[in-house]
């Protein structure tokens, strides 16, 4: 295992104060090898100190970006400072760090350059209401389609990408609902997708950002940005 | 001259000089004072020019002269509306690329030391 190679763990954050300890603590327990960047995305509380306190690097931004500018932020970190493979790790605690072995392994192998964790595989999305259920259902199988693979939980934040793949994204990356584009602008790109079971938990502190308005708005977007990606011409990977 | 076009007339001049003083005073950059200058031009003109109006007027079939001018701003308004949605939304872009820039130099500079004078980030695309 002297060869494993250079990872970075970025974790978004936004006001999640009460869970970076915990979710640091536990990626640094799996693989201590694995370097941790949390990109604090313009948190109005103690998010930036509780991380630094642990010694981690911080990428502080001026202004809140969302997730999908949060994330891009760590690829470009990432692809100045050498990285090979990325892994998004949410800042809430939901994702298990248990198994980021198994999610980095199909790009460690040569299989993929894109591995996906889904929740769907070992115990389903238990605290999803009804509406982000069918969205996550409904998307999916519209993924699958355009990509002709089986994808079980595109909404899923808990990814690996290869150099191939966060290099991609570091240019071009949905800001505020990421997840099914980038399976397809990843495909179209010609990149390997793969999705395998991660553990997935309750969040134990925060809020989801699909509430409210945005939970109707949502579909509506993403669908839009999805017909709209299918017109243009895909972007070639470097 | 109707009443209506009258006070379109009237309007046209008071949006133009008020555009005018605002660019006097260095509120509006010349883009904007210009795309302004030309709408309310326009609604004075239409307004003004009973011949042209009548003539635009067989072509759409209003039922009213006065209902072009109304319509024709409505329409410039739009048009207006949508410039200003794209200097938004590249305004946004610029804004995310900034903030990113920003949080990208400030690790790498702690990392690899003081960039040189004049760097900025180079994106693979414009590595190509």
């Amino acid at each position: 295992m002297s060869n494993f190679p250079k990872v970075l763990a970025i974790i978004p954050a936004h006001n999640e104060e009460d869970s970076i300890g915990e979710v640091i603590a536990e990626v640094q327990s799996v693989n201590p090898r694995i370097d941790i960047l949390v990109v604090n995305d313009a948190s109005s509380d103690g998010t930036s100190h509780a991380a630094r306190k642990l010694g981690i690097r911080v990428a502080d931004l001026p202004i809140n970006l969302g997730i999908g500018g949060a994330v891009q932020t760590g690829f470009k970190i990432a692809r100045e400072l050498g990285y090979e493979i990325v892994i998004q790790i949410d800042a809430d605690g939901q994702h298990d760090p248990r198994s980021v072995k198994d999610i980095i392994e199909p790009l460690l192998n040569g299989e993929a350059d894109l591995s996906i964790g889904s929740r769907h595989w070992f115990n389903g999305n238990k605290d999803a209401t009804l509406t982000r259920y069918v969205g996550i259902r409904f998307f999916s199988w519209l993924t699958s389609r355009i990509i002709s693979q089986r994808v079980t939980d595109c909404s899923s934040g808990f990814r690996a990408l290869n150099e191939k793949a966060y290099r991609l994204f570091a240019e071009d990356y949905p800001i505020d609902f990421p997840d099914a584009e980038t399976l397809i602008a990843g495909h179209r790109a010609g990149l390997r997708i793969h999705e395998g079971p991660a553990r997935f938990r309750a969040r134990n502190h925060g809020r989801s950002n699909l509430r409210s308005w945005r939970m109707l708005y949502y579909p509506f977007k993403e669908t839009f940005s999805i017909a709209v990606m299918m017109t243009k011409k895909p972007v070639k990977t470097t | 001259m109707s009443n209506a076009l009258l006070i379109s007339s009237i309007a046209g001049l008071v949006i133009l000089g008020w555009v005018l003083f605002l660019y006097r005073r260095g509120r509006l950059k010349e883009d904007h004072a210009l795309l302004w200058i030309a709408v309310s031009a326009t609604i004075v003109v239409l307004s003004t020019w009973t011949a042209l109006l009548v003539a635009i007027n067989q072509v759409v079939g209003a039922a009213k002269v006065s209902d072009v001018v109304f319509a024709s701003f409505v329409a410039l308004l739009i048009v207006v509306s949508i410039y200003y949605s794209i200097k938004i939304s590249e305004l946004a872009e610029q804004n995310r690329k900034i903030a990113q820039e920003i949080a990208v130099m400030k690790i790498v500079y702690s990392e690899k030391g003081p960039p040189a004078s004049g760097t900025r980030l180079v994106s693979d695309r414009e590595k190509n």
